[in-house]
């Protein structure tokens, strides 16, 4: 029996020694540099791997290599010019370098760091640390906000928008300001290695950026939404073939069927009639798509995305049968030759020459940027930037795999693949276990040029005067587990400690806690088209919906009663956010509007969208809280601060409202039970609790009321990964807890979420689709100065978005309002007026009550002893004034004994 | 050669003639106890075997545990409130053991002196006993920043006593008349932080003495005094040099001073002497009242069966664990008997036409539960989830996912047996008297391998609890919704708060445990009792 | 030459095996949907060009001779799509194998032996105050979740006692693995795995052993004048060690996939969780190759273990009739 186990061992060191060395096998081998102290050759100060053809740093852990005495003999050939081309050990002097090191931690292995693919918050880590903008943040004058400065750039932008006006080849003719920029580039940026940074990197780094045969994940940074550069988009797609509705390639009509596809997921027929282009996502339709006798519903679906097939006879018959005998022949006179409005065709856009894109070198340090939409005040530093990555480097990183023809990069995925140009340079990086940044000697910020930008500051802990940049060395620890990250705090091993609500219940009174609210607002959509819950509501009853023969007042379950306003009022105000929002997301608050108070209305003045009264009187109106004579409340602000999100007996009126008007309409009987969905993306212990807290509120608020024990909250998790188109097509009765990570500067483009149904090419963002605020009753009369004196001024809330973000073009023949003077108003007009607009828009949206806020997201951390903030107040941009500004009580080595001092080895907070 | 006449007389020799040669006694007396069956003799030898009997009472507990706990308890499954969440597991009869609902835990001043500060307001106990206390000194920047840290025995259900609740008019009406009625204090003045915007303490309503405090985000106009934050909440008048004992003494209240219009008409006041000197709620949108109140008493008037008191403590979600247990143990056990059973029924017949014929049949049966078994599990209960979840419900969809690559565990098991009796003497011999495969098969083969089967088997259902908690906590499945819940997504759960909280991992963990166990010993026990070899041999 | 014949139709089997399971594998994580979440101000035309271009849009069959070709004619398993973006799949993998089977060795040469070891002693002395210790001990191991104990090492070894690291030290070459310092930052996970290898072990061996000294030989080995401990040792744990082998192969594959929670716990970059972020990540790429690895070793050990039935029990002739 023995034997038998020796031989199995073996077998096992075997197997893994077979694995490890084939591990080791890869392009460029890897040597060590052993370094010994000349004082005492058999100890080992450190070693350094250092790849072949590079020379070693020197820098080890804690020691400096100053004087390196001399090589082992045996080394000298291979020592070459001072290239390493064998293990080699170097024999010097060591000095102990007890600089300061910011130790963190992450949690996600990242992706990539490639700054054309990168995704998640951690994937930028490396890049926030290695790279800089055109402009950058930093504090104003007397620090109580910030301003935006050239980094990179060497001068604010200069407009030169005339000199691409003259003729219609950059699409803005007869234009005068805010289109086109002239930027001066910072001559003494450089790369980590020195080379020198140039304007033809940045024209190399956008070309590489847009190039077609990549599919960059990030280009659609620089060709869509409010910095879209001109031409960039068909450069972009120049070249690329996918599949459009046939409509729009191929017309209207075209006889019988070649060169179209059958595609279930876009087919534009019945995008009015039954509010969807996605055939898989009308269920609710299903019953339409028979020619009386067979329903082709299901086999349609098949062909859906990515399985699409060719139009063939058989689809053709099908859709003349579905068309001539089913239910839709009410709606459709059928022709042979409509075939487009049943199917897609592969287009290939076509060829753009690089040449027409807006980025043009005007000389070695300066370029030209052609914008296609308008940018005007703050936002010209705000928007305009620029990618870029080391040409040399990205193009070596390039890979091909012949058999799918796509082209990828390593580019960003180690060390020796990436190069930056920031203040701190990556040394190591370990595969989901430690990064290693330090101090770049070739940054320009560190030059006596400089000294007075990134030189000394005044630190508002202690108003003494300090130096910026402390930070020698930053070190990044991959922990998963939270509980390993608190050991690691209070065993001094990192500076910082993200906590939960478990954590913040302990730590909570300490000197060294920091809270910052975040930017984006999380809210509950409520459905309230009337096709949608009815079909739903016949489904839930056990019936096919029929237009004609359905009668929901017979029904045993109801939800058209969400149709009511009044009814989504009281679920809006029966909802105790406060007690949800303190148990469970230290940091964040209960949300009464659209938009959190962190959200800058003109980030010129800093002044806060929630500060201006024309929103605070938006807010009180949606909450139903009178001020003045004779009411609750005196002034404005009294009523303001008063709203706690939570109004159960007024909530419990609005039930009663609700039902009385629902049994008038016809809609159910006293006798009917109504039963609605909670819907959620998927099911997870966080989407219990809040399924756990609005159950609570929903039965406290029918308590008393005419639905008093006549309402099922239904839990019904299954919406999976496409929960927004879901959301949208009218397939969830509620759903909370989602919201849009906007910008925090721009709420005016973030705006058409809200407002937004429209179709075309674009995504459409609007969660509650079935609502068109683009029509009569979403008219909003504002008597405000549009630049030509103070006028009443009367649109609809879609138009008013168009307005406010200067890209509305008048319809022709509207004499009363000339378009072009809509351009201007981008420029021309105040902050002031840009908030009072969207406050009303904002109101004419949450009057409808389908979405209905939450919640502001924030976070809690602790900050080690060693280290202190910048600055005390969180601000958008700067949080706490980031690494810049951190200074340090402890050198590495006085943190070491102080820790090592305290009682039990660990620290206390 | 006997003719048939003659053959006709020897025929009918009467008994009488025939007398026994040996003249010894024969004792032997017909059995008159009943024939020993093969069960019955089984359980006779289960009941000598003292480890597994306990087990077996073990595991009667544990299932009249799982029916019976609900009825027992004050709560019910769908019980929740956040306000409740983390109490720890308390029990009037095992007090003296520790389960008093308090813990050790280690304070820093400032808690240290809200903690006293609850005492002096409600009089309640919140800290029954200091250990020890050590300083600490840090430095920042020029400041040296000194902290005094206390080890107390907290109580976790007055840790957190007071409260800020919204109430309508009618509820905060009912709450004081309440209130008179039985002459209790438990509506308190408001305190001016409850709407400071910034403040730090804006959602606690325990800090009622004036603190000084860093507001979450300070208007940038207005810098922080270096001084401040080294401060930051200690008692107005002192700093962080000072004693927590002396800063106790000189607490001044935050209370806001009487306005006139909180609509408090209850007797019960805090001021003595009578004249009314503070405001008791604030008026907010809609007519309702924002009241700070101790809680444990505000549940008792809302539910009526005395202060919250959890057997085995509460949840991050308040609710109550010992219920959560009950009724998820009855899931998870039906849930994972169920399973057993199928497992071993289609296991044990695979495995035996698979080891019993060998050759061809056991190489493709090999193969086909191969393939199956090699499907990743996780692929298929992510597919099973996205198709059939809708239409079926979560828990059968598991129920699928489990049951089509759990028998293969158990087929192999069959199949070994099956190889390691086949060819014994007596199977060998069964073949040679002319035994049918399929006689072969049930009457011999399988007695034998049926001990290692129950143990198995048995096993299987510690292991398919496991398994599912292991499953939620990756987050694949969630069985509980509102009203059910399982003993896995309970362990799931509590891990995200093991370091801080770990009673809410004790209770489900030493359930499994005992589980385990007890399962254990049974299953020993059954495949001893079970063991057809081990009949009659007494060791 | 039986044998000989009997692990060549083995072979030849499994290879039809593997390759059905393939097929099989390809086609289920093909019908998982691919999620496309809107991010607001980012095109999503983008993700549905590349994924037309990767050829998501054929028959899945047809993927699946692409995928055979590239992997079969060019060694090339593809790149990470949404995971490792862009670096080579079989790379990353080759490069975090080391870190799992280090610490499944280490754990198992420690554990294995400790785990037979107990399991004999523990049925030697059957039903003695020994073996009751020992079986309530195991139990307790076995049922109590791995990461409460391997969070309990960590607070007690690491943070109290300041004994260990709290991670495995980051390592870049062969030489930083085999070092002492990358072993001593191991041994926090070292312990954790084995008390469930030495319970897994214990209760196995002992249940197994017991059932074997019960049976006539061991009483034929004894009236033949063996002593307890010749008898137990020449048959009694031969017989026994049928249904242990297995185990220890079991163990084998064991090292190659490690465990998702002890190495998230102790930092250890290995392989443990990458097959299920690869599913829920739904990384075609990353998920076949892993596929293909751990189910080719299952396959591999499971002829191994049959054969050793043979080498073991002459009397089991696998397969026979």
């Amino acid at each position: 029996m023995k034997k038998l186990f020796k031989k199995f061992s073996v077998i096992a060191l075997l197997l893994a020694a077979v694995v490890v060395t084939v591990g080791c096998g890869d392009k460029k081998t890897k040597y060590t540099v052993t370094y010994y102290d000349v004082d005492d050759v058999n100890t080992v100060v450190g070693t350094e791997t250092v790849v072949e053809g590079n020379k070693p740093t020197g820098l080890i852990s804690n020691f400096v290599l100053e004087s390196e005495m001399f090589k082992d003999a045996a080394m000298t050939e291979a020592w070459g010019n001072d290239v390493v081309t064998a293990n080699v050990s170097i024999y010097g002097e060591f000095t102990s370098k007890d600089g300061y090191t910011y130790q963190s931690s992450f949690n996600l292995s990242p992706k990539t760091f490639n700054p054309f693919q990168y995704e998640s918050a951690t994937d930028s880590v490396p890049l926030d640390y290695t790279t800089l903008g055109l402009y950058g943040y930093s504090y104003n004058a007397d620090k109580t906000g910030f301003e935006l400065k050239p980094v990179m750039a060497a001068a604010d932008p200069v407009d030169v928008t005339t000199e691409y006006a003259k003729d219609d080849s950059y699409g803005i003719e007869g234009e005068t300001s805010g289109y086109a920029f002239r930027i001066a580039l910072n001559r003494h940026a450089t790369w980590e290695n020195g080379e020198v940074i140039n304007a033809d990197d940045y024209i190399y780094s956008l070309k590489a950026l847009l190039d077609p045969k990549f599919q960059n994940h990030r280009a659609s940074d620089y060709y869509a939404g409010s910095t879209a550069i001109f031409g960039a988009k068909d450069f972009f797609y120049s070249g690329q073939t996918t599949y459009l509705s046939a409509v729009e390639v191929v017309g209207g009509t075209q006889e019988g069927y070649e060169g179209l596809y059958f595609d279930a997921s876009n087919v534009t027929a019945f995008a009015n009639l039954m509010g969807g282009t996605d055939l898989t996502k009308l269920a609710n339709y299903k019953g339409y798509f028979s020619d009386g006798e067979t329903n082709y519903y299901e086999q349609l679906c098949q062909y859906a995305g990515d399985k699409r097939v060719p139009m063939n006879e058989e689809l053709f018959t099908i859709w003349k049968n579905i068309m001539t005998k089913g239910p839709l022949s009410a709606y459709w006179v059928w022709a042979d030759n409509e075939m487009p409005y049943f199917s897609v065709a592969k287009t290939t856009f076509p060829e753009y020459p690089w040449e027409k894109v807006g980025l043009k070198k005007i000389d070695e340090w300066t370029v030209d940027i052609i914008y296609t939409t308008q940018l005007a005040g703050f936002y010209k530093k705000y928007s305009i930037g620029l990618p870029l990555v080391n040409e040399t480097l990205y193009e070596n990183c390039k890979q091909y795999n012949e058999e799918t023809k796509v082209w990828s990069s390593t580019y960003g995925s180690s060390v020796e693949t990436y190069l930056g140009y920031g203040p701190y340079k990556m040394t190591k990086y370990i595969v989901d276990q430690l990064m290693v940044f330090e101090r770049n000697e070739n940054w320009f910020g560190y030059s006596e040029a400089f000294a007075d930008e990134y030189g000394k500051f005044v630190a508002e802990f202690d108003g003494q005067v300090h130096e910026q940049y402390q930070t020698d060395r930053i070190t990044l620890r991959f922990v998963q587990e939270i509980s390993t990250r608190e050991q690691m705090f209070l065993a001094g091993k990192l500076d910082g400690f993200g906590m939960t609500r478990e954590y913040y219940e302990k730590y909570r009174s300490s000197i060294r806690l920091y809270s910052a609210t975040g930017a984006s607002t999380f809210y509950g959509i409520l459905l309230s088209d009337y096709t949608s819950l009815v079909e739903r509501e016949a489904v839930l009853n056990g019936v096919t919906y029929d237009s004609a023969t359905y009668d929901s007042v017979k029904k045993q379950y109801n939800k058209t009663i969400l149709t009511i306003k009044e009814f989504r009022q009281a679920l809006c105000y029966a909802i105790d956010r406060k007690t949800l929002v303190t148990n469970l997301y230290p940091g964040g608050s209960s949300a009464t509007s659209l938009y959190s108070d962190l959200i800058l209305a003109d980030p010129d003045a800093g002044k806060a969208f929630n500060k201006y009264t024309a929103t605070k009187e938006a807010i009180c109106e949606f909450w139903g809280v009178e001020y003045g004579e004779g009411k609750e409340f005196k002034t404005l602000d009294e009523a303001y601060a008063a709203i706690s999100g939570f109004d159960l007996a007024s909530a419990k009126k609005l039930v009663d409202v609700a039902v009385d008007k629902a049994i008038e309409q016809g809609l159910m009987t006293s006798s009917t039970i109504v039963k609605i969905d909670y819907c959620a993306a998927s099911d997870s212990e966080n989407e219990q609790l809040w399924y756990n807290t609005f159950n609570n509120c929903l039965t406290e608020l029918f308590k008393g009321t005419k639905l008093d024990g006549k309402f099922e909250y239904v839990y019904n998790p299954n919406l999976g990964d496409d929960y927004g188109d879901d959301i949208q097509n009218g397939l969830a009765d509620t759903a909370w807890g989602f919201g849009w990570q906007g910008s925090a500067l721009d709420p005016y483009s973030l705006f058409q979420v809200y407002v937004d149904a429209g179709s075309g090419e674009s995504d459409v963002y609007q969660y509650d689709k079935w609502i068109n605020r683009n029509t009569k009753n979403y008219e909003v009369t504002l008597n405000i100065d549009l630049g030509d004196g103070v006028k009443e001024h009367t649109y609809t809330a879609y138009t008013w978005w168009e307005i406010v973000n200067g890209i509305y073009t008048a319809p022709e023949g509207q004499t009363s309002y000339d378009a072009s003077y809509a351009k201007q108003i981008a420029g021309v007009i105040s902050g002031d007026t840009r908030a009072t607009i969207l406050a009303a828009c904002e109101l004419a949206v949450l009057r409808d009550y389908t979405h209905i806020p939450m919640m502001n997201e924030g976070s809690v951390s602790l900050l080690s002893y060693k280290v202190n903030y910048g600055s005390e107040t969180y601000m958008f941009g700067m949080g706490f004034g980031g690494l810049r500004y951190i200074t340090y009580n402890y050198t590495d080595g006085q943190w070491a004994d102080y820790v090592a001092s305290q009682p039990g080895g660990n620290l206390s907070y | 050669m006997i003719n048939e006449k003659q053959f006709e007389k020897y025929n009918h020799i009467p008994q009488e003639k025939f007398t026994l040669v040996s003249n010894r006694e024969i004792h032997d007396l017909k059995l008159d106890t009943k024939p020993v069956g093969y069960f019955k003799d089984a359980f006779r030898r289960f009941c000598k075997n003292k480890g597994s009997v306990v087990a077996a009472f073990i595991i009667i507990f544990l299932l009249l545990f799982a029916v019976v706990g609900p009825f027992v308890s004050k709560y019910d499954v769908a019980f929740n409130d956040l306000n409740l969440s983390y109490y720890l597991p308390k029990s009037k009869t095992f007090s003296f053991l520790g389960w008093d609902g308090y813990s050790k835990k280690v304070v820093s001043k400032t808690d240290y002196i809200i903690l006293k500060a609850i005492e002096m307001e409600t009089g309640e106990n919140v800290i029954k006993k200091v250990y020890d206390s050590y300083d600490t000194e840090s430095q920042q920047g020029p400041y040296i920043y000194h902290n005094t840290y206390y080890t107390v025995y907290l109580n976790s259900y007055t840790k957190s006593l007071m409260k800020y609740v919204q109430l309508t008019g009618e509820q905060y009406a009912a709450l004081q008349k309440y209130q008179d009625d039985n002459e209790l204090q438990i509506i308190y003045p408001i305190v001016s932080y409850a709407f400071d915007e910034g403040s730090l303490y804006k959602n606690d309503a325990n800090v009622w003495y004036q603190i000084i405090d860093i507001p979450a985000n300070p208007d940038p106009t207005k810098p922080i005094k270096p001084a401040d934050r080294l401060n930051k909440g200690m008692p107005v008048g002192f700093t962080n040099t000072d004693s927590a004992e002396a800063a106790l003494t000189g607490l001044q209240n935050a209370y806001i001073p009487y306005s006139g219009n909180d609509g408090y008409t209850s007797i019960m006041r805090v001021e003595e002497n009578g004249e009314k000197q503070y405001d008791y709620a604030r008026k907010v949108s809609g007519g309702n009242y924002l009241v700070r109140l101790n809680y444990n008493l505000y549940h008792d008037f809302l539910y009526g069966h005395g202060e919250p008191s959890f057997l085995f403590g509460s949840d991050k979600f308040g609710k109550d664990l010992f219920v959560c247990l009950s009724s998820g143990a009855r899931f998870s056990l039906f849930f994972a008997i169920c399973i057993a059973a199928i497992n071993l029924f289609i296991g044990a017949i695979y495995g035996a036409i698979e080891g019993y014929y060998g050759g061809v049949a056991d190489m493709a049966m090999e193969r086909f539960s191969d393939i199956l078994g090699n499907v990743p599990f996780m692929v298929v209960v992510t597919l099973f989830k996205l198709h059939i979840a809708d239409k079926v419900g979560t828990v059968v969809t598991l129920l699928f996912a489990f049951v089509l690559t759990g028998w293969i565990g158990m087929a192999s098991t069959t199949r070994m047996q099956f190889y390691r009796y086949k060819n014994q003497e007596y199977v060998l011999a069964a073949r040679t008297l002319g035994a049918s495969d399929r006689r072969i098969m049930f009457k011999h083969i399988f007695p034998n391998a049926l001990g290692t089967l129950i143990t198995s088997s048995v096993l299987v259902i510690p292991g398919v609890i496991f398994s599912e908690s292991s499953l939620s906590y990756l987050g694949i499945i969630n069985l509980s919704t509102g009203s059910t819940t399982s003993v896995g997504t309970l362990m799931a759960t509590a891990r995200g708060s093991l370091s801080t909280y770990p009673h809410a991992i004790l209770f489900p963990a030493i359930f499994i445990a005992l589980l385990m166990i007890t399962f254990n010993l049974f299953g020993n026990g059954l495949r001893d009792a079970f063991n057809p070899s081990l009949r009659g041999s007494e060791d | 030459m039986y044998l000989f014949k009997y692990i060549l139709k083995r072979l030849g089997l499994m290879l039809i095996t593997f390759f059905t399971i393939m097929v099989v594998c390809f086609v289920l994580i093909k019908l998982l949907p691919l999620p496309n979440v809107k991010v607001f101000g980012q095109d999503s035309n983008i993700i549905q060009m590349r994924r037309e271009a990767l050829g998501y849009g054929k028959p899945i069959l047809e993927q699946f001779f692409i995928f055979l070709k590239s992997v079969i004619v060019r060694g090339d398993w593809g790149v990470g799509e949404n995971m490792y973006f862009g670096s080579d799949v079989s790379e990353i993998f080759v490069q975090k194998l080391p870190a799992t089977i280090l610490v499944n060795i280490y754990s198992m040469l420690f554990s294995v032996p400790i785990g037979l070891a107990l399991g004999i002693y523990a049925a030697l002395k059957k039903n003695k105050w020994q073996d009751h210790f020992v079986s309530t001990g195991v139990m307790i191991f076995v049922s109590v979740p791995s990461y409460v104990y391997a969070f309990l090492i960590q607070y007690i070894f690491c943070f109290k006692l300041k004994w260990f690291p709290f991670l495995m030290q980051p390592c870049e070459t062969l030489s930083d693995y085999l070092s002492w310092a990358t072993f001593v930052s191991l041994i926090p996970a070292i312990l954790s795995l084995s008390f469930g290898t030495i319970a897994g072990f214990t209760r196995y061996t002992r249940a197994e052993l017991t059932e074997v000294l019960t049976s006539d030989f061991m009483l034929l080995a004894r009236t033949k004048g063996l002593t307890k401990g010749q008898a137990t040792v020449r048959h009694a744990l031969r017989n026994a060690m049928v249904p242990i082998f297995p185990m220890i192969i079991g163990q084998f594959v064991g090292i190659l996939s490690g465990s998702l929670i002890i190495e998230s716990i102790f930092g250890i970059p290995g392989v443990g969780g990458l097959y299920v972020q690869s599913i829920t990540a739904k990384d075609y790429n990353f998920f076949m190759l892993l596929s293909a690895f751990y189910i080719f070793i299952g396959l591999a050990a499971g002829i191994v273990v049959d054969i050793s039935y043979g080498i073991i029990d002459p009397r089991i002739r696998m397969g026979a009739r």
